[in-house]
């Protein structure tokens, strides 16, 4: 840098050797561990791909995911499954498959059924019923016509 | 195997690079070749010796990672002081955003290192050669780094920096100035 004399005569007075320095045998050193730290990137590269599968909040995601769909799918799969009998289908039950039944059967059924008073009387009170019909003389036909 | 990698060109050392089962080798060679003088740039950015270290190691992270996609638009040589510059800038931007430095304490805080480091072999002269670099912008400090004392061309400095010679002549003139003004004070 000669050419500093006459615009920098200060600089031209120092040279541009470098005065730094670096401890002993670093340059030997550096490629090796440089080569480390790259097969150590990789192999973090691959780990970071690779075991997010089996990272605990991946399997405890997984497992509630799981869960949650069995719930939905047992709470609306019934309710979609249940058929409800329109009025036809039950008009034409009654026509077409009544008489495979007896009228002792079916009096029995209606007897056991959805009377919303039948579930909650008790022994005694059915007792009375049966005595009220024999002490009023109510033929079986009576009933059923009643019925 | 350093005189080995400098037996090499840049070109010879990328088609290593890409042939299969070679890169790693090839990459290697191309440390050998290149870690002094990109450990001197940084180093004269830095100035302390294991910010530099950890700074040249991020370098050659990023080269490798990125040489597989370098399609030779530059040389691999002014490439690689690209990526040290920067590197080395953003390390500085982080250490003042880290402790809150005004620019002014911050040059202090280099000039320190200066007194304190004990890979430092200069003499009086030189320290205070580089305690008026200090004084200077960083890219204009830069630019007269590689002029000064890496003896790069013009060119080659305007392909690093990303600007132009006409600019970059300016800033060297200027850095020139200050430095004068500043070894001349006492």
């Amino acid at each position: 840098m000669k050419d500093f004399k006459k615009i920098a005569p200060e600089l031209s007075k120092t040279n541009n050797k470098n005065p730094f320095n670096v401890p002993d045998g670093y340059f030997d050193s550096f490629p090796v561990r440089m080569s480390d730290r790259i097969h150590q990137q990789e192999k973090q590269e691959v780990y970071r791909h690779t075991v997010p599968v089996l990272k605990p909040y991946y399997i405890i995601g997984t497992v509630f995911t799981a869960v949650l769909i069995t719930v939905v799918f047992l709470l609306i799969w019934p309710v979609k499954t249940i058929h409800e009998p329109t009025r036809y289908e039950v008009a034409r039950f009654v026509d077409d498959d009544i008489y495979h039944y007896s009228e002792d059967a079916i009096i029995e059924t209606l007897q056991k059924q959805d009377k919303p008073s039948a579930n909650y009387r008790n022994k005694s009170d059915k007792e009375e019923i049966i005595d009220y019909l024999i002490n009023e003389n109510i033929s079986l036909d009576e009933i059923i016509d009643a019925l | 195997m350093v005189a080995e990698s400098m037996h090499y060109s840049d070109k010879e050392l990328l088609e290593i690079f890409r042939t299969e089962g070679r890169s790693d080798y090839a990459f290697n060679l191309i440390v050998r070749k290149y870690q002094e003088r990109l450990y001197w740039h940084i180093r004269r950015i830095l100035l302390d010796h294991n910010d530099t270290d950890d700074t040249l190691q991020n370098v050659f992270m990023k080269a490798w990672q990125a040489l597989d996609s370098f399609r030779e638009a530059s040389g691999l040589y002014t490439w690689l002081y690209r990526i040290a510059t920067n590197e080395a800038l953003s390390l500085l931007k982080q250490k003042r955003r880290k402790y809150f430095l005004p620019l002014i304490d911050f040059e202090k805080q280099l000039v320190n290192i200066i007194d304190g480091d004990e890979y430092f072999d200069g003499d009086e002269l030189q320290k205070k050669l580089q305690k008026a670099l200090l004084s200077l912008p960083e890219k204009q400090r830069i630019v007269f780094n590689m002029k000064y004392f890496d003896e790069m061309k013009y060119e080659e400095i305007a392909e690093v920096m990303d600007t132009s010679v006409g600019a970059l002549k300016a800033s060297f003139h200027h850095a020139v100035k200050k430095i004068e003004k500043f070894l001349s004070k006492d």
